[in-house]
């Protein structure tokens, strides 16, 4: 199977831990006697309720923490082997709950390209709890997702359903506290009803090189300086552009 | 409270082309959010390349401090260095803060010309998956 997926081993990594504290000891603000076990949440909050906590730790952790220095500590090295030393990263880190038997929460089948996320990008998520089976997420194969999208080119699809695909069990991610996942946005992905025992609490975020192609304004709102800001660059391109700037080359 | 003014620009920008009533909602959700006080929106013409109305706003809170908040800091000609200039050369010493709600970016008009500086350097430098650079490149990896 290949679905360009990279699973990184950061166990006991700092930032990671600072990130799982931080979102661990938000909840405890708002819900006095959760027990600070994230996969047992379901325990303290109800179903009608999870979007709102989900929006209030959103906004949380893009207000009060310095993320990106936390990612870059994380995974900067491989993000730069992967897409270079300047990088572009989503402006905001979001969050995702699954709670069991949650059918609020399930994000069907997509691919981010679909909604004109840059096929260049790399998805990374980053599980705060273990994910496993239908807790986790799904990722399928770069056979079906090409078979699909000439499908959908060539206007022979009747609908977009999870059911037209082959989902295996060996399609979900299993991956623990302390690794993460890096994708490719283009791969179709999503989630089901978790009906394991467990609560997964995950983040994900988008990071590009600041020189990959991106989309033009037909999907303006999916460029540099909307969706995307900087996240790190170098001295080395910053003289760069300046010299551009100049006018010199005009 | 703090007053946001809400402005509107009813035509076409950076390939977006957002109802007037939209973008209002959107605004006032935005005021609502931040505890903002509400006020109608100021709607600009829709003749191509005027801000008529938002230069007229400025004009009469010269000495206010000014917030103005706006679906998209793209309703103004980011990717055109003299337009932006054009536009708030008159306006320099004022005490005026951009509220981008699709950016989420609150600028004062210094740290927006800064962003709007790198936006051109980055967006200019980096080729669509349309353009010709793109084509040519597929076009080769298709002959390998």
């Amino acid at each position: 199977m290949n679905n360009f997926t990279q699973i990184l081993d950061k166990p006991k990594n700092i930032a990671l831990l600072k990130l799982r504290e931080f979102v661990l000891s938000s909840i405890k603000k708002e819900i006095s006697d959760f027990n600070n076990d994230l996969s047992d949440l379901h325990n303290f909050v109800q179903k009608k309720d999870v979007n709102d906590l989900r929006l209030s730790l959103f906004n949380l952790i893009n207000s009060k923490i310095e993320w990106e220095n936390l990612i870059l500590d994380i995974c900067g090295d491989d993000l730069k082997y992967k897409h270079g030393s300047d990088l572009l990263v989503q402006s905001k880190i979001n969050l995702s709950i699954q709670m069991p038997n949650d059918e609020t929460s399930v994000l069907p089948i997509h691919t981010d390209s679909s909604s004109a996320d840059s096929p260049f990008q790399s998805n990374i998520w980053i599980p705060l709890t273990d994910a496993f089976d239908t807790n986790s997420m799904y990722v399928l194969d770069k056979e079906q997702t090409l078979q699909f999208v000439n499908n959908s080119v060539k206007k022979k699809l009747k609908e977009f359903h999870s059911s037209n695909f082959n989902i295996k069990k060996e399609n979900f991610i299993n991956v623990k506290f302390g690794q993460i996942l890096l994708f490719n946005p283009s791969i179709l992905h999503g989630n089901m009803l978790n009906e394991t025992n467990k609560t997964r609490v995950s983040l994900n975020l988008r990071v590009k090189s600041m020189f990959s192609p991106e989309p033009d304004l037909r999907n303006a709102d999916r460029k540099f300086g909307t969706y995307y800001k900087i996240l790190t660059i170098t001295d080395e391109t910053k003289f760069s552009l300046d010299f551009i700037k100049s006018g010199y080359l005009q | 409270m703090k007053l946001v003014q809400p402005y509107v620009l009813p035509r076409p920008f950076n390939g977006y082309n957002i109802p007037g009533a939209i973008q209002s909602v959107y605004l006032k959700n935005y005021s609502t959010a931040k505890k903002f006080d509400f006020r109608l929106p100021i709607v600009e013409i829709t003749t191509s390349s005027t801000f008529y109305l938002l230069k007229g706003f400025l004009n009469k809170n010269k000495n206010l401090e000014i917030n103005i908040s706006l679906a998209s800091l793209f309703v103004f000609p980011i990717y055109s260095k003299e337009q932006i200039k054009d536009l708030f050369e008159d306006y320099l010493q004022l005490n005026i803060t951009l509220h981008g709600v699709l950016e989420n970016k609150i600028f004062s008009l210094e740290e927006f010309f800064e962003w709007t500086e790198s936006v051109r350097n980055i967006n200019n430098l980096t080729h669509t998956y349309n353009s010709d650079y793109m084509s040519k490149i597929m076009d080769n990896l298709d002959g390998n």
